[in-house]
């Protein structure tokens, strides 16, 4: 049964035999929506796959800026928002607010779009 | 959604003058999630005309014009001198064909951004391009308020660039969305709020993809619908983002040409030297609305009432925007220390 432990993999199979199989034989008008769905079926895969590290990996860095705060992630997101809009205890010139959004950024780009290497 | 035929031959002669007029030809055009165009082509007393109708698309983004506002923007860009498609009528009736519609001329060309960056006639008079594209914004910016037709359009009370900040931290909040990297850049965009250079009609949406190439020359500006007044260095900013380059990045401005030629062209027009230095602050701003459009297509999506997946996938361009800003924010900072 440890194939039921692997859906990303099964995801990735699955849209690789769209992509060679299937789409090369659609008519033009459905190549884009065959297109669509593999990309669909990619972001998947990689979100079963790397979803819960990067969870964790932002909670850790969200965590490095709030120590002394709960840590869940979704409240420390809010808290880094509401202090960048009120200018309460930030300054945007603060190398480790940028370290810590890039590290977030890279985490999300190899989820969505591992394909486009992070610039920042 | 068809088009009713019958019911447009039958207005038809109200919007071209003759004693004979008789569709030849209507076929949908492929069109954006906003609207729907479709290649109309007319006999007049024998004479054959080539025109484009254009409509609201069933799922209409609230934040656009409607098409009536939008041809009357048209005509201002006419006007003015603007390379667009010729307005030929409008129907502002909506029981004709169900909503309201109007026509123009038909323009040939490509709009496709993959297609036309990688033209061969693109890439070979591309600083000429987009010095010409530089010409057209020129144009378009000498309409400021108040401009015949146009007075639904608002105009900035104050600093156009610090209503864009309100306007992005609102919707924002409206989406309910915590989005640190967004904050980051608006919070970096309100530390450096820059002088207003001016406040003129701009098209908001001046982009590869929303003009016609044909032969490497530029034949119409298109999609106005989100016309608005505001500083024209918006324009600008917008023009240069890398997310329009499809892929040509080192062709800053819409993966056509430089920027240097996009901006020579634009003075040439106007007959003013452009504020340079105060672009870049532009393109972040153009960079963080795209990704608050990104986030509201998600949001419709999300919230059930669009079953579709592009709307779907529209969310994952968010890292790429938010890496787009942090870098282009380095950029700029280490340029100008």
């Amino acid at each position: 049964m440890s194939g039921l432990k692997s859906t990303d993999r099964v995801l990735s199979l699955a849209r690789d035999l769209l992509r060679e199989s299937i789409a090369p034989s659609l008519p033009a008008e459905l190549r884009y929506p065959a297109a669509m769905i593999a990309a669909a079926m990619a972001i998947a895969a990689r979100e079963l796959a790397l979803g819960q590290t990067a969870r964790a990996s932002e909670l850790a860095a969200l965590s490095a800026l709030y120590p002394k705060a709960k840590p869940d992630l979704e409240m420390l997101r809010w808290q880094l928002c509401r202090d960048l809009r009120d200018r309460t205890t930030t300054s945007t010139g603060e190398a480790r607010f940028r370290a810590t959004l890039k590290t977030i950024v890279r985490e999300r780009l190899a989820i969505s779009h591992p394909e486009h290497p992070a610039r920042c | 959604m068809a088009l009713s035929e019958v019911a447009l031959a039958s207005w038809l002669p109200s919007a071209l003058a003759g004693s004979s007029v008789k569709i030849e030809h209507l076929e949908i055009l492929g069109g954006g999630a906003i609207q729907e165009n479709w290649a109309l082509d007319v006999s007049v007393d024998g004479t054959r005309h080539e025109l484009v109708l254009r409509t609201d698309a069933p799922t209409r983004v609230a934040v656009s014009w409607g098409r009536i506002e939008e041809y009357r923007i048209l005509q201002a860009a006419h006007r003015a001198g603007v390379t667009v498609p010729a307005p030929v009528g409008l129907c502002a009736d909506a029981a004709v064909l169900g909503r309201p519609f109007y026509l123009m001329r038909r323009a040939r060309g490509e709009a496709r951004g993959a297609k036309i960056v990688r033209d061969p006639e693109v890439v070979a008079r591309g600083e000429e391009l987009a010095a010409r594209l530089g010409r057209e914004l020129a144009a378009l910016h000498r309409l400021t308020p108040p401009v015949e037709g146009l007075d639904f359009i608002p105009v900035p009370d104050g600093s156009p660039a610090r209503a864009r900040i309100a306007e992005y931290r609102h919707r924002l909040d409206e989406l309910g969305a915590a989005e640190p990297v967004l904050e980051w850049a608006l919070a970096w965009l309100a530390d450096r709020i820059p002088e207003t250079t001016g406040v003129s009609l701009i098209h908001a949406d001046f982009r590869t993809g929303n003009y016609l190439i044909d032969a490497g020359r530029l034949t119409a500006v298109l999609d106005w619908e989100f016309a608005t007044f505001g500083d024209p260095l918006e324009d600008l900013g917008w023009m240069l983002g890398r997310y329009w380059r499809f892929g040509a990045v080192e062709r800053e401005a819409g993966g056509i040409g430089s920027r240097d030629a996009l901006f020579a062209g634009y003075e040439q027009a106007s007959g003013v030297p452009l504020r340079r230095d105060l672009v870049p602050w532009w393109e972040v701003l153009g960079t963080v609305r795209w990704a608050v459009i990104a986030l509201m297509q998600a949001d419709r999506f999300l919230r059930g009432n669009e079953a579709n997946l592009e709307l779907a996938l529209t969310a994952h361009v968010l890292p790429i925007l938010e890496d787009e800003l942090l870098a282009r924010i380095d950029e700029i900072e280490r340029d100008h220390p």
